[in-house]
């Protein structure tokens, strides 16, 4: 099992790597330009900004465990599922010697660790970038990092957003008639979960407003620890119910007739 | 005695209603390539589905290899290779790429698989492209691509459907002989779908008629030809006058004949019909004959006579 799933993850990274566009040549490395460019611009513009401001703020935590996973693997994740479906080699795959899980699972392994490994480099880059940003010329010399805390928050939550995109994603594409289609519905949760938020705290009564984002502020060590031990028992938790869900929708007979 | 390469009776596959394979019966022994001929929509992908065990029969049963397709899907998808209704392939890669992937699937070493990739590749006279993406490759080079595929890991049975479907003339003579050439060197028994006649006269040792999901005959090309098509005798030469045609269709071993351009063609009653006293009367009538050729009706008579009869009772139904 753990070979076949291993088989899978190479194959899909292998067409991460083509890329979806152009053709000719060896097929290598199309793909990996946009996602340098993504994490090129996030990883540079932010800490060049705030110098190393930055391993004092939750935007790394943010933009590298949440944000960036969550791009990368949107549309990634409906191509691998759905974009197996509409180019016709998923029969072609239900028809080889591989089991239903060790091919949901190679395409789960394949995406989880490329978020995970995508959120991870970009934090690193952001360090370096922080350490030489010009905003840090007054600032003490040596190397400066994220707090351990922070570092291992960001772990965690890149690995678990990663997970969870990727479910969802497959439940999308399981549904969505197209790989466009699931694409797009992907993006639209996307936005949802970015703006939402921010929208609801704009209609909040100020007092409300400056009560929530006191809290915020003013929260002990004890009270982050707690809040980000929740939010990993709230994510774990919902990981694991759609990795079920995904696990019964994803059977042969059924994606044979779809 | 040899245990059948498939065996399947009374199977049945309903959709929402719909019987698209309708008790089929079926037995194929092992070596040969067996084509399973119908017309679009007649039920061949879908037995093909059943007996890989990717769909679960309404009724009935069959055993492919041995296994049960209901309980023993992964044993029979372990043994056996596919080209479905699409090349499969993923045009992202290269042509080596793809192999090699099929080749881990079925965990081939390292160096299995680079031996294999080389000799399939060169097999079907694509190892010089192997590095390039297989998007770029036209339909013809991706169904050799994928008939190498199929072969990757030794399989003792194939699956073939409709593996020339879309070629034109030349790619798909082109592939028809990679594909005998294959077979011949590999031994295996090819399950071909196709409706593709003069393809399944030229590979099959044996033939089954699918239509509606009934199974209308099976046989040898020539067996199903003599116990369905008529034999027939093509004259050339002049004086094949009205009278002359309403007397040949007068007589007891002459099923029909018809005229035209200077070549008279006859449906003979029976296989014992003799030429000489039909030339005779012909002669004596007047005409003049410059060549008798006797033949027999192609496996597309013989199907579209199936066809025909199995219309006609299904109406009487």
């Amino acid at each position: 099992m753990i070979t076949d799933i291993w088989t899978v993850m190479l194959k899909e990274w292998r067409e991460y790597l083509a890329g979806a566009s152009g053709s000719g040549g060896s097929g290598r490395g199309r793909g990996v330009v946009g996602v340098l460019l993504i994490i090129g611009l996030i990883s540079i513009f932010l800490p060049l900004q705030l110098g190393r401001e930055l391993f004092t703020t939750a935007a790394p935590l943010i933009v590298d465990s949440l944000f960036l996973p969550y791009l990368i693997l949107q549309t990634i994740v409906a191509d691998s599922f759905a974009g197996e479906r509409e180019r016709h080699t998923l029969e072609t795959l239900l028809a080889s010697r591989l089991s239903d899980r060790a091919i949901l699972f190679g395409k789960f392994g394949a995406a989880v660790a490329y978020g995970w490994a995508v959120g991870i480099i970009a934090a690193l880059i952001q360090a370096v970038v922080a350490n030489l940003s010009p905003k840090n010329a007054t600032a003490g010399s040596g190397f400066a990092f994220y707090p351990a805390n922070m570092a291992f928050a960001i772990v965690v939550f890149a690995l678990l957003t990663s997970l969870l995109v990727s479910s969802i994603g497959c439940l999308v594409s399981l549904r969505a008639p197209n790989t466009r289609q699931a694409q797009l519905n992907m993006s639209f949760g996307f936005l949802a979960v970015v703006f939402v938020p921010v929208i609801v705290l704009q209609f909040l009564p100020h007092q409300t407003q400056r009560a929530f984002l006191a809290a915020l502020n003013s929260a002990s060590a004890t009270q982050t620890a707690q809040t980000f031990l929740v939010l990993v028992a709230i994510l774990i938790v919902l990981d694991v119910v759609l990795l079920l869900i995904s696990l019964a929708r994803f059977q042969r007979a059924r994606l044979i007739l779809s | 005695m040899t245990e059948a390469a498939i065996r399947a009776t009374k199977l049945t596959r309903d959709f929402a209603g719909v019987r698209a394979v309708d008790a089929l019966t079926l037995e194929i022994p092992p070596g040969i390539i067996f084509g399973f001929l119908g017309a679009n929509g007649a039920g061949k992908t879908t037995t093909i589905n059943l007996l890989l065990g990717l769909l679960e029969p309404t009724a009935g049963q069959a055993q492919v290899l041995g296994f049960d397709t209901r309980t023993q899907g992964n044993a029979i998808r372990e043994r056996c290779g596919a080209l479905l209704e699409f090349s499969g392939l993923y045009e992202r890669l290269t042509a080596e790429d793809n192999l090699d992937f099929y080749g881990r699937v079925w965990r081939l070493s390292a160096a299995e698989r680079q031996a294999r990739i080389k000799e399939l590749l060169t097999h079907v006279g694509l190892y010089d492209r192997r590095k390039e993406r297989v998007g770029t490759w036209s339909r013809g080079m991706k169904q050799k691509l994928a008939i190498a595929r199929v072969l990757i890991h030794r399989p003792t049975l194939i699956f073939l459907d409709e593996p020339t479907a879309g070629l034109d003339p030349v790619a798909s003579a082109a592939l028809r002989d990679d594909l005998e050439r294959l077979v011949a060197s590999e031994g295996v028994t090819v399950f071909l779908n196709t409706h593709n006649l003069p393809e399944a006269e030229r590979l099959c040792q044996q033939v089954g008629v699918i239509r509606t999901g009934k199974l209308l005959a099976v046989g040898s090309p020539d067996i199903l030809r003599q116990q369905t098509g008529r034999p027939e005798a093509e004259i050339t030469g002049d004086g094949f006058t009205p009278e002359t045609l309403a007397a040949l269709r007068a007589r007891p071993d002459i099923a029909s004949a018809e005229a035209q351009n200077g070549r008279l063609t006859l449906e003979l009653a029976d296989q014992r019909v003799r030429m000489a006293p039909i030339v005779a009367a012909l002669v004596e009538a007047g005409a003049q004959i410059e060549e008798v050729r006797r033949g027999q009706a192609s496996l597309e008579e013989v199907f579209l006579s199936l066809m025909d009869e199995d219309r006609v009772k299904e109406v009487a139904r």
